[in-house]
């Protein structure tokens, strides 16, 4: 467990996370821009001190964790902040390290960095159950119908993807290893699922964004960053890798596929990597700032962070 | 212990300015498990804190000790903080990256209920000085020295650093 918890911290300072969505579809597009139309959080205004997670609704509310004071918030469509719940412990509610965030119909996900389980809240933000999970989980995505996808972390087998239904029962799993540098991290991966039901999974530490239908079949595996090696950082005598390659991907509307570059990107942390449903690279862009995730709601907007946390920026994806 | 002078000719120069500007003999009510301390010049700590270590909570938790066995009078009478930060995620300038520290560690504090101020290390003076998480520079009055403690403290050093603030 304590190793766990080493490894945990160690991912959050590597990454500062990773996280997921759903759609379909996916055409042709040669270009694609960004427009901010909103900002929360700023130097002086103590609304965010350093998010972590962040989902949407339908309404156009916007939740998000924060890890620097161990909360919940949810904020209106024009960014007011409408509400606020946690607070540091480890009862029902509370939070130690509160890391992904997802939002299903009328119920919020949420995950603890050291907890084996998620959370759940209804959207005024009140705790309801937490849902067991066998493992530390590394990436998420509510499915609808209750149900979620989670991948989880692996100690002595690879980490796997694993679908829950609603009481956190195991409805299918598949473990999407392979490629070079297996070992401890080194399946760490942030996941989205198109309407499909079809996964997309980006590696965190291996150049490698993979494409695999829900009965555990790679269908596709590309990589963007010609990485050659993986490189490592010893902790506590063991060798780590240290350089991230994906932090996250998310999926639009019509299922192109937005896959935030890492530490290897040209621009750390700020380019994003536009595919198609079969893995072509239809186009990149540059975030104005570093983020550790992306999320993308149902109408085409774009969240991201920027002043390394304290501030999240919504924009308008502008499609050439 | 460790000397002051590990940290730095220049980090020197800047702890005995802050020294200079911190609050005076304002303390008057007892704390929380320590009695008054007595009027006249106090003694005062230095609390420095490495902000990279936000990201790790085991790093943060002597820290958090700390501050649970300080009453919350002397944190605010007697303690200071200074945020110790390396280079940001991006190329924003040392004065927002400074910022941004300050404003992160209103957040960590209210919800930890740390009750000493802290200030952002825009000048980054003390940058290289903390090995582990966060220390205690101890200005005491009594001795007229100045002592160095790394946290994690022994118990027995936190009575120490303890008895020299309320002293």
């Amino acid at each position: 467990m304590n190793m766990r918890r080493i490894f945990m911290g160690f991912l959050f300072a590597a990454l500062v996370f990773g996280q997921a969505h759903a759609a379909g579809g996916g055409g042709a597009i040669r270009k694609v821009s960004l427009e901010e139309v909103l900002s929360i959080g700023g130097l002086e205004d103590q609304k965010l001190f350093q998010w972590t997670g962040v989902a949407t609704d339908g309404a156009g509310n916007i939740y998000i964790l924060d890890a620097m004071d161990y909360s919940l918030k949810k904020f209106g469509p024009d960014g007011r902040l409408l509400k606020k719940a946690g607070r540091k412990g480890q009862g029902p509610g509370e939070f130690m390290a509160p890391r992904l965030l997802a939002c299903s119909g009328e119920r919020l996900y949420a995950t603890d960095q050291n907890v084996f389980g998620i959370y759940v809240f209804d959207r005024e933000l009140r705790f309801l159950e937490k849902i067991p999970c066998p493992s530390l989980i590394l990436a998420l995505a509510a499915l609808g119908d209750g149900r979620l996808a989670v991948a989880v972390m692996g100690m002595a087998s690879p980490g796997k993807v694993m679908v829950l239904d609603a009481d956190g029962r195991e409805l299918s799993a598949f473990v999407p290893a392979g490629g070079p540098g297996q070992g401890i991290l080194m399946d760490s991966m942030s996941l989205a699922q198109d309407k499909d039901g079809q996964f997309y999974v980006a590696f965190l530490f291996r150049d490698s964004v993979e494409k695999w239908t829900r009965e555990g079949n790679r269908l596709w595996s590309k990589a963007f960053l010609g990485q050659k090696k993986i490189a490592t950082t010893e902790v506590q005598s063991l060798a780590l890798p240290s350089e991230t390659c994906f932090k996250d991907v998310a999926l639009d509307a019509s299922g192109h596929v937005f896959v935030l570059g890492g530490k290897l990107s040209k621009h750390p942390s700020r380019d994003v990597y536009v595919l198609d449903k079969y893995g072509a690279l239809l186009a990149t862009f540059t975030l104005p700032d570093p983020s550790h995730c992306l999320h993308i709601d149902s109408r085409n907007y774009l969240y991201a962070r920027a002043n390394d946390g304290i501030t999240l920026k919504k924009y308008r994806i502008i499609y050439d | 212990m460790i000397e002051i002078g590990r940290a730095g000719r220049w980090a020197r120069a800047v702890v005995c300015a802050v020294a200079i500007c911190l609050p005076g003999a304002r303390c008057g009510r007892p704390g929380a498990m320590h009695p008054a301390p007595a009027d006249g010049p106090k003694s005062m700590g230095l609390v420095l804190v490495d902000v990279e270590s936000f990201f790790c909570g085991a790093c943060l938790e002597p820290l958090l000790e700390f501050c649970r066995a300080i009453p919350v009078r002397v944190q605010e009478d007697r303690l200071r903080g200074i945020l110790v930060f390396g280079a940001g995620p991006s190329s924003e300038d040392v004065e927002i990256r400074a910022r941004i520290v300050a404003a992160k560690w209103q957040g960590f504090s209210k919800a930890n209920g740390i009750r000493f101020p802290a200030f952002a290390d825009a000048d980054r003076a003390f940058r290289g000085t903390l090995k582990t998480g966060a220390a205690i520079l101890i200005f005491a009055e009594r001795t007229r020295t100045v002592r160095w403690y790394p946290f994690p403290l022994s118990k027995d050093r936190l009575e120490e650093v303890l008895r020299i603030l309320v002293d």
